[in-house]
């Protein structure tokens, strides 16, 4: 008990609230710019918690998660172009209630359900994470083995087109992980005689490089290629009439489309790979196929952006849950968490809870708080986002260009930090245009130490593979599974090439 | 689409034959002799498993019937000239930033890349000075982190 009071002061400091509005601000801001995303917001972010309190470091990471989700919707309902690829469906009947004159009872309906989401998922991660843990604990090296080459062959599956593009982009992410120290023997691997290489390359510069300069160089060269200009943006007014505002009793009267998308955003966010757009694209299907009114969707449906932004916020808490109970990150943004907490000397997984229960008890009332914050800054913010969608996209690009070299810099604290985003720009930029999926190499990267070590581990104990077969079930099923899900995840996609699939692709 | 995967296949089959045959062998140091599995093992695992992806890609591609959809080629003779541009703009502010500092190297990526949006160039010049300062003054001054 004393460790969840500790965790909770710490949550409830003026520090740590102070990061938690910057965090949920900076959030929105950057989710209500399209071709800016959380994600890239939160690699940036990372390097700057180095001086932070753990608890504030993540709250702050967590905030601009929350509060970039909600902010995708904005610009979703204003100017019909999703700030996030997860919000581009609450364009759907966001934009057509916006061009009825309607536009704040659009977004306030996108903030309420996106808080609800947000809260339904807290309250099952805070619940169901823990028992995980516990259960987590009792795996040897050949489970988590077993796990891991599960996790690996669903996020290679789920994420991108390809299953083979997704299989070598995560062992290009194995191998890049190898550089550096072999952590048993200290002999030098791919080192190349380089120092700066001993520790390996820093995940925070691989990560800023590959999400964030990797995404700022695709659409630069859209200007380059003169197929993009900084068009000037028509924007909706929010002085709308009198019937502009949500009532309590049109939020109310949602109940059934909200709690349909927290409860599938929060089903899809607890399993590796499966991210925001495929929750909001399920959800939408879900609140059509229950509707009586099916047909009205996409003319300025409240249930529709209900369901929608109520879903793909839920993903955030629920994406915690694996990340939490195994160490293992599901998605871009839990991956970046992963090098935030590794940042704090913190190492995420079933230990965390015995190890650093406070940090975790007060990552959790952060959530909680983070969700009311994100409630009041949307609702004050309402009439001033408008404003910072006409900010020329070119000025935003060369604004976050500069912030990723000095996120690489404090990142290693070296040129040499610089040296690696630079290159894994470039690296990115490449994977992007050649479709293969840069979130299956981070994640690669990330799980790389973690799958080595727990193979070797299984080698070293076991000799004959008959035993690991009777001793340890988990380790065959595991793999069993993880080649059903790639023969099923091919075969779906090679007969449909369905909008799920595409949303699916979309999360990276 | 299916020439570039062919190509990018083949770059992919190259780069794990390479790591495999020649850097591996050369660049990692020898195995231990406790029983556990040598420094080597995961390495060779990884250039194995891309070498493979690799050569099924390759193969998936050949075997693609010319009358499947294919989508347009997402590089074409341009992205080369646009990756020698960014690669320019990388090393020129690398190299100043290393040897002059912060607050000389950032301005020329942030000048490079507003040059190629074909920003005005007062709006260029005014931010490519002005942001680089913020961030400084932001790093150096509020976060204590000292810059180059």
């Amino acid at each position: 008990m004393d460790v969840v009071i500790t965790g909770i002061l710490h949550a409830i400091t003026p520090f740590n609230l102070l990061f938690i509005v910057l965090g949920v601000s900076l959030g929105i801001l950057v989710g209500a710019i399209p071709g800016l995303s959380a994600p890239m917001a939160i690699a940036i972010g990372v390097p700057l918690t180095y001086a932070m309190h753990p608890v504030s470091a993540i709250a702050f990471l967590i905030g601009v998660h929350k509060g970039g989700e909600y902010g995708g919707a904005i610009s979703s309902i204003l100017i019909n172009t999703p700030g996030e690829v997860s919000s581009a469906l609450t364009a759907l009947d966001g934009h057509p209630l916006a061009k009825q004159g309607k536009p704040r009872k659009a977004l306030m309906m996108s903030l309420y359900a996106s808080v609800t989401g947000d809260v339904f998922a807290d309250i099952v991660l805070i619940l169901s994470a823990a028992p995980l843990a516990i259960l987590a604990l009792k795996m040897g090296p050949a489970e988590i083995l077993g796990v891991l080459i599960f996790s690996f062959a669903l996020v290679a599956t789920l994420l991108g087109r390809s299953l083979v593009k997704g299989l070598a982009a995560a062992a290009l992410g194995v191998l890049a992980a190898t550089v550096g120290l072999d952590p048993e023997t200290g002999g030098h691997r791919l080192t190349f005689g380089i120092i700066n290489l001993d520790d390996g390359l820093s995940l925070a510069a691989v990560a800023i490089g590959l999400l964030a300069f990797g995404e700022v160089l695709v659409q630069i060269e859209g200007y380059f290629r003169r197929t993009t200009n900084d068009a000037e943006v028509r924007q909706i007014s929010l002085s709308g009439g009198k019937d502009d505002y949500l009532s309590f009793r049109e939020f109310i009267g949602c109940w059934r489309a909200v709690l349909r998308g927290s409860v599938i955003g929060t089903a899809i966010g607890a399993m590796p790979g499966l991210g925001a757009s495929v929750a909001a694209f399920l959800a939408y299907g879900a609140e059509r196929r229950a509707s009586k009114t099916p047909e009205q969707f996409g003319t300025g449906k409240l249930e529709g952006i209900a369901a929608i932004e109520s879903a793909n916020n839920a993903v955030i808490g629920s994406s915690l849950v694996p990340l939490l109970a195994l160490g293992i990150p599901g998605s871009a943004t839990a991956a970046l968490l992963v090098g935030a907490f590794l940042i704090q000397g913190i190492a995420p997984g079933p230990f965390i809870f015995e190890r650093n229960g406070e940090i975790v008890y007060g990552l959790f009332a952060s959530l909680m708080i983070a969700n009311l914050v994100n409630l009041v800054i949307g609702n004050i913010g309402l009439r001033f986002f408008a404003f910072f969608l006409a900010v020329p996209r070119s000025i935003i690009l060369a604004s976050v260009a500069i912030l990723c070299v000095t996120g690489g810099y404090v990142a290693d604290g070296s040129m040499f930090g610089v040296g690696v985003m630079m290159a894994f720009a470039i690296f990115g930029f490449l994977m992007r245009k050649l479709e293969f999926p840069f979130i299956v190499f981070l994640i690669g990267y990330i799980l790389g130490p973690m799958f080595e070590r727990s193979l070797r581990h299984t080698v070293i104990l076991f000799d004959n593979p008959g035993t690991i077969i009777t001793q340890h079930p988990l380790l065959p099923i595991m793999i069993a599974l993880g080649v059903y899900t790639a023969v099923r995840g091919t075969l779906a996609k090679s007969r449909s090439g369905t909008v799920l699939a595409r949303a699916a692709a979309a999360d990276d | 689409m299916r020439t570039t995967d062919l190509v990018s296949a083949a770059v992919l089959v190259a780069f794990g034959v390479i790591m495999l045959i020649v850097v591996i062998p050369s660049y990692v140091a020898a195995g231990s002799g406790d029983g556990s599995l040598p420094p080597a093992f995961m390495p060779y695992v990884a250039a194995a498993i891309i070498t493979l992806m690799g050569a099924t890609l390759f193969v998936q591609r050949i075997l693609q019937t010319s009358s499947a959809v294919d989508e347009p080629a997402p590089l074409v003779p341009g992205s080369a000239l646009y990756i020698a541009s960014i690669t320019g703009i990388f090393i020129a502010s690398f190299v100043v930033m290393k040897s002059f500092g912060y607050l000389y190297g950032a301005p020329i990526m942030v000048a490079g890349f507003m040059a190629i949006t074909r920003t005005g160039w007062k709006a260029v010049i005014s931010i490519a000075i002005v942001l680089p300062i913020v961030l400084w003054l932001l790093m150096e001054k509020l976060l204590k982190f000292p810059l180059p």
